[in-house]
């Protein structure tokens, strides 16, 4: 029997744990956040990294280490035979997710390639983006929409960056995820110190340091910014993806869980911080007033990344190299975090007994077919994020009653403090775990409860609204197609993905 | 900036920045001593 694959490393696993929390999120969420809701949404966010995603990060670790499956067969391992389809809803769930990653990805290509053109346009005499912007101000929202709706170029991207990501897990752990990490965080890293040096030189551009980190004390009264903050902490670090369980499950036997959990996370906050630093002294700085700052990081991730920011650099001196650097590393940060989100599937299919050569084609073409509708039209991208991004919300919650029915103090004792370089609390371990059952119910409850829809139920004829992208009616559908499938194949799941020893 | 902006901004950095490098040194430490072990 071949030798199973591990990180060289524990270098190589806090890598990966970082290129999977670091992503697009880091760089057009986070920023937009800070700025609307200053210090005080940035102190919730930190009380929630230790709340609610350093607490499932260490479960997660700890249980892909233990069972070393991907992860359905890790789930039902820890949580018993008759929850299978709990560990196939959270698999299903986070593929969700990936196969419209795949195509957020494909955008920060397609705009790191706009912005080289809009780089060298001047050199070739012709209009620069500026110019462009005084003869059409529509220019950037028409690239947009270009971009986002039935654009073949898209899709033609989306296809290669999944096919690249593809071929380097197909190299294997080591050679494969481990050395694309390397190569990959560092860079972003660099990136991100470059565009903060920027960016804090601008004139004005202490404005948005000053915007980012007031604390109005008001705000901790709203209990919207408290939201923000919890919903920004869980997607940002990946707590509850079952991304962290794949990783670990290529961990070393001995390797420590709390220390590099704890590393991870705080490297995945502190990419954000420094995406604020950059994003926001930008914006605020390249704004006519504080005001039409303000009005700019309200008009959401997209917009803002990809129409405001393009406009703001447009006029500043060296704009267009900012705006490049600021897309490679929008790029690498997506890139980093689809990564894992295909070797979960991966993992998986490697569960069944097929090699990872050979899962290699079955997830080019699960990615290419799900993933089309979403790269083809925005609607579709945005219903698929509404339904899997809340999604999260229940995957957590799944783990955390795998660590409940398993038991918590024993889960911590057994698990988590097992070759442990330093340790938490087990009060504190076992505090997070039951009020983070209650957060992750209310949480679900509170996005439904929005009002994103007109008709969240039913639309105007009575009939079951599921085809609207932002209704309840389609989130209930969704989910409880997969927990019904999972539900029915709950012994076939088992059998295939934990049982394999029996096969 | 404001004092108070500038105290958040060195409270927050120091946590989040410094927590990162703290733990980062302390990995770095543990792995000198098992290479030496």
């Amino acid at each position: 029997m071949s030798k199973p694959e591990q990180f060289s490393n524990r270098w190589g696993i806090i890598l990966a744990s970082l290129g999977m929390a670091i992503g697009a999120g880091n760089l057009w969420r986070f920023p937009r956040l800070a700025g609307q809701y200053g210090g005080t949404f940035i102190l919730l966010w930190i009380l929630f990294l230790f709340i609610w995603s350093i607490p499932l990060l260490l479960a997660e670790f700890s249980i892909g280490k233990k069972f070393k499956n991907g992860v359905i067969g890790s789930y039902a391992q820890i949580a018993g035979k008759q929850y299978t389809w709990l560990g196939f809803f959270i698999t299903i769930c986070t593929l969700g997710i990936a196969f419209y990653y795949s195509v957020v990805t494909s955008w920060a290509l397609q705009y790191l390639g706009f912005a080289v053109v809009n780089a060298l346009d001047p050199i070739f005499s012709e209009p620069t983006l500026a110019e462009k912007l005084t003869a059409n101000p529509m220019h950037l929202d028409q690239y947009w929409d270009f971009v986002a709706n039935g654009n073949w170029l898209t899709i033609a991207l989306y296809i290669l960056v999944t096919i690249v990501g593809v071929f380097m897990l197909s190299r294997g752990i080591k050679r494969g995820l481990e050395k694309a990490n390397r190569i990959l965080i560092p860079s972003l890293f660099i990136l991100l110190i470059i565009i903060t040096f920027i960016a804090l030189n601008m004139e004005n551009g202490f404005k948005g340091l000053e915007y980012m980190f007031t604390i109005n004390w008001s705000h901790f009264r709203n209990p919207t910014v408290w939201i923000e903050a919890l919903s920004q902490s869980a997607w940002s670090t990946g707590a509850g993806w079952g991304l962290m369980m794949t990783i670990s499950a290529y961990s070393r036997d001995n390797e420590d869980v709390t220390l590099n959990t704890f590393i991870g996370a705080f490297g995945n906050n502190t990419a954000s911080l420094m995406a604020g630093m950059a994003v926001l002294p930008a914006v605020f700085a390249l704004s006519a007033s504080s005001e039409e700052a303000i009005t700019y990081l309200q008009a959401g991730n997209q917009a803002l990344t990809f129409t405001v920011i393009p406009k703001l650099f447009a006029y500043i001196p060296g704009g267009s190299l900012l705006s490049i650097v600021f897309f490679l590393a929008l790029f690498l940060a997506a890139f980093s975090s689809l990564l894992p989100m295909i070797e979960l599937f991966t993992k998986n299919l490697m569960d069944l007994g097929i090699s990872r050569k050979k899962s290699a084609i079955r997830v080019i073409l699960f990615f290419i077919i799900f993933g089309l509708p979403s790269a083809y039209s925005l609607d579709y991208f945005s219903n698929q994020d509404w339904v899997w991004g809340i999604g999260l919300i229940l995957t957590g919650l799944f783990i955390l009653l795998a660590v409940a029915k398993y038991g918590i103090t024993k889960f911590k004792t057994e698990l988590i403090d097992a070759d442990a370089d330093f340790k938490v609390s087990t009060t504190y371990f076992r505090v997070c775990i039951i009020a983070n059952l209650i957060i992750g119910v209310f949480l679900i409850y509170w996005w439904m409860s929005q009002g994103y829809s007109t008709n969240p139920w039913f639309d105007d004829n009575g009939l079951w609204n599921v085809f609207d992208v932002y209704s309840n009616a389609s989130i209930v559908t969704q989910w409880g197609l997969v927990l019904l499938i999972g539900f029915l194949l709950n012994k076939y799941l088992y059998d295939k993905f934990a049982n394999k020893e029996e096969l | 900036m404001s004092t108070i902006s500038i105290i958040s901004m060195i409270v927050i950095l120091t946590t989040i920045m410094g927590g990162f490098v703290y733990f980062l040194s302390i990995a770095i430490r543990k792995e000198k001593e098992k290479a030496q072990e």
